[in-house]
């Protein structure tokens, strides 16, 4: 719908500028769809500095073709924020970001069906005094509930334009684009009586806020009334505090009503939603019950006793098939041409080290994992789904009851879930869960389910420890089940533990809204996951990049003379050496410096430790299949003849693998998510150490044995 | 390409590998979340 | 006189049955939320079923459907058929 470019520049007249829109609204009422609809391909997506929410800002086209910039805040209930995200869009409607600039008008998008509920935050955001459209979404399904809604009668009591719309379908839009061209948009008539208790208090924090921290009086206002209903406010970095004299004031008054036994919290939103009843009796006609929706009955069946485990057992099996089958043909394809493509390089270039620091080190470690992105991709397409239809939050219903005996909700299930694929979409996906502290515990423990990129290593290492032909299947499999076990309740044990200790926090609330089950936005869902495999792509297009090279280098160098064999060569070189240097602490593992070298170049990704073993054994053949290297494995031995990859020794390090963080590109997005280096870092400490102590445990104790 | 150009290009590469990183990684110190992939609003938006 | 109303605790409500708020707890983050997400002293809610474990439960107000645990509705009153 958006004008190209050209047209769009040439018909802005200079030295004026269009106000700047911000998107607000309750989660689940539409606003991303609208917000895509808005701005098209026009969307820049990162981080608000200092948080990890996320920031959208988009451009669309007034009906002359002049760019609006339009900043999609996230959802939220309530100006009152109780997470980060919700503190993020406070916060930039109020002009307490230094880092965004303050919107100029704001675009509030409600759930027709839902009107009630949403007219609260509408309530809070009239108080800011800004010019506020309002879009009233979802008119289509409020009709088929029964609903009549008269956005006509809204309009004139809110004195706002009111847009009724339906963003899936686009209806809608052009009025939207009209009301948001116009330069005289009315304010509200929006005086409501601040009840007689609180008005003394609101009057003197106003006072206070507009001479002590220089606000505006109007948003002063809005300010004074939020500080009332935010009882114990998130602070987000990158906000600005609040003077030391109206904390004092707020205070004061918090300590006289706690006194008289006012419930000051209360007698606010009373009157808020007093008010709203009153605008939405006169709005909203009900043509009766309609008795129990289309809704009502998936969920008799999706949260159902029985069926809701059938249901959720058979979604997640549809998950792991998808990634385990579908996205093979393109990991094969990507696997292929990444190959073709190291030995086009080898072919056009003549040998040298400029040529093996492309192939090997380059197109290896970035194809290394690249190849993974087909999987990311299905995951992420899985996970918008989920979230798009409402199914995410029946998960988490179901399974927040297990969940809460380790101290989480039931919103970290498919974070966790997800990392038996791989950590990184389960990762991104935590930023559902509101409370930072479960969130962060929940990242911890992530990458502690054992993801696809452990494969190649569970199956070497179980090919190592059952070799012939006549082993049964079961137990190869039951070994890796095993695996698969141990990481998980390994996760869950640690889960635990941080919850009790370094992120101790209230026990994890489940309030929250159970969305009617809608078609999926199937645009948006892509969308969502392009913009989010992007970020991926990037990374490992950058920092992936040049750690790669960087272990290619250790690898590579210190030159061996011309005539050593590759498994001379690395043996000798930096990495080499420094599995020299780490024997002594593999030893009690019953790892020598070979194995060493696997785990040092693994750092950068699980899977790159069957490429090295295969160099480090001459094996010529890295496929963990195929026999060459198998027998390269079981004909390897220490220097006093006993053999190196016995049964024990194959299942320690398949243990190892269970827990060390070997993966560079989860540390970098852990890195993202948190916002610093502690988290990341503290990550691979305790993984890995608790690798060592698992791993020394089981290899003295089978040794004790007598395995 | 002679090996002895390739070797010097690939240790200057490797170089400019390990500063990248190590800038980055102090870059982000001093203006956290705000580096090359963050929607900070352009000049132009901020206007 | 009119006859004592009895209360009881939403958590308690049976499964499919409705009842009006009376009695709200004062302090809490989560009551400031459930109160701003629409749950007050006078609103109509209907228990509509409990999670396959128990816990938590899922209420219809206002129109819409809210989960909340036990440990949050045990201290909710609500007022049966009201």
């Amino acid at each position: 719908m958006s004008l190209p470019a050209h047209i769009a520049s040439a018909s802005a007249s200079p030295g004026t500028r269009l106000p700047t829109y911000a998107l607000v609204g309750n989660p689940n009422c539409g606003k991303s769809t609208l917000f895509n609809a808005l701005t098209g391909m026009k969307q820049k997506v990162g981080n608000y500095p200092g948080v990890t929410v996320e920031k959208k800002v988009g451009t669309t086209f007034s009906q002359h073709g002049q760019p609006i910039t339009v900043i999609d805040l996230p959802g939220a209930y309530s100006l009152a924020a109780r997470s980060p995200d919700e503190a993020v869009t406070r916060d930039v409607l109020l002009g307490r970001r230094a880092d965004t600039q303050q919107p100029d008008r704001i675009l509030c998008i409600i759930d027709a069906t839902n009107l009630e509920r949403n007219l609260y935050l509408v309530h809070q955001i009239l108080d800011l005094g800004r010019p506020v459209i309002v879009v009233l979404n979802m008119m289509d399904l409020a009709e088929k509930a029964g609903l009549n809604i008269r956005a006509a009668r809204l309009e004139h009591e809110l004195g706002v334009p009111v847009i009724p719309c339906e963003a899936v379908r686009g209806k809608g839009l052009v009025e939207l684009r009209v009301a948001m061209s116009r330069h005289d948009l009315p304010l509200s008539r929006h005086a409501w009586e601040v009840p007689a208790p609180i008005s003394a208090a609101v009057a003197e924090l106003q006072a206070s806020l507009t001479r002590n921290d220089l606000k505006s009086p109007l948003i002063a206002r809005a300010e004074a009334l939020l500080l009332l209903t935010d009882q114990d406010s998130i602070r987000v970095a990158g906000s600005t505090p609040l003077s030391p004299q109206t904390a004092e004031i707020l205070q004061g008054w918090k300590t006289k009503w706690e006194g008289q036994g006012t419930d000051w919290a209360a007698v606010l939103v009373n009157s808020r939603y007093d008010a709203i009843g009153r605008i939405a009796a006169d709005v909203v006609l009900r043509a009766g019950d309609q008795g129990p929706t289309t809704s009502d009955k998936i969920d008799a069946v999706v949260t159902h006793p029985v069926w809701g485990w059938v249901t959720l057992g058979a979604v997640m099996t549809l998950l792991f098939l998808s990634i385990f089958t579908f996205a093979e043909y393109p990991m094969n394809w990507i696997d292929d041409h990444m190959a073709s493509l190291g030995d086009w390089v080898k072919g056009a270039m003549p040998p040298g080290d400029l040529r093996d620091l492309v192939t090997d080190g380059a197109i290896a470690g970035v194809g290394g994992v690249i190849i993974f992105l087909p999987q990311i991709l299905i995951l992420f397409f899985f996970i918008g789904l989920l979230e798009s239809t409402g199914y995410m939050a029946r998960a988490a219903f179901i399974m927040d009851r297990l969940m809460s005996k380790v101290g989480l909700n039931g919103k970290s299930f498919i974070p966790l879930l997800s990392s038996y694929a791989c950590a990184i979409p389960g990762i991104m996906a935590t930023r559902t869960i509101e409370e930072p502290k479960d969130r962060l515990v929940t990242i911890l423990v992530a990458p502690l389910m054992s993801c696809s990129a452990r494969l190649p290593v569970y199956l070497l290492m179980i090919a190592a420890l059952l070799p012939g032909d006549r082993v049964p299947t079961w137990s190869k499999v039951g070994l890796m089940l095993l695996m698969y076990m141990l990481g998980t309740v390994g996760a869950f044990a640690f889960a635990w533990l941080f919850k009790r200790t370094l992120l101790k926090g209230a026990p994890p609330l489940m309030i929250m809204e159970l969305p009617p089950y809608r078609l999926p936005a199937v645009r948006d869902v892509a969308f969502h996951m392009f913009e989010r495999a992007w970020i991926f792509v990037r990374r490992a297009g950058t920092v992936i990049l040049g750690i790669s090279i960087i272990l290619w280098f250790l690898s590579a160098y210190p030159k061996a003379p011309d005539t050593a064999t590759p498994t001379e060569q690395i043996a000798q070189s930096f990495a080499g050496r420094a599995g020299h240097l780490i024997e002594p602490a593999i030893r009690p593992l019953g790892f020598d410096w070979q194995i060493g070298i696997g785990l040092i170049t693994s750092f950068a990704a699980r899977e790159v430790f069957v490429s090295t073993m295969s160099v480090v054994f001459n094996a010529g053949s890295d496929d963990a299949d195929t026999a060459p290297l198998r027998q390269a494995l079981l004909a390897a031995h220490w220097p006093d003849g006993r053999r190196l990859f016995t049964p024990l020794v194959c299942l320690t390090l398949m243990v190892f693998y269970v827990f060390a963080m070997q993966c560079v590109s989860t540390v970098v997005v852990v890195r993202r998510e948190t916002n610093s280096w502690r988290w990341p870092l503290f990550q691979i400490g305790y993984m890995t150490g608790t690798a060592w102590v698992v791993c020394f445990l089981v290899f003295q104790v089978g040794r004790a044995l007598g395995y | 390409m002679s090996p002895e150009i390739q070797t010097a290009a690939a240790l200057v590469i490797v170089a400019l590998a390990a500063l990248w990183l190590t800038l980055r990684a102090v870059a982000k110190r001093k203006n956290p979340g705000c580096g090359g992939e963050c929607a900070c609003p352009t000049q132009k938006l901020k206007r | 006189m009119p006859e004592p109303v009895q209360l009881s605790k939403l958590s308690d409500l049976p499964v499919g049955a409705s009842a009006t708020i009376r009695e709200f707890p004062k302090s809490g983050s989560a009551f400031v939320r459930l109160r701003e997400m629409g749950m007050l002293t006078g609103t109509r809610v209907t228990l509509v079923r409990t999670a396959p474990l128990g816990d938590p439960l899922e209420i219809k107000l206002r129109g819409y459907l809210l989960s909340l645990r036990k440990t949050e509705a045990d201290y909710v009153l609500v007022e049966i058929g009201a």
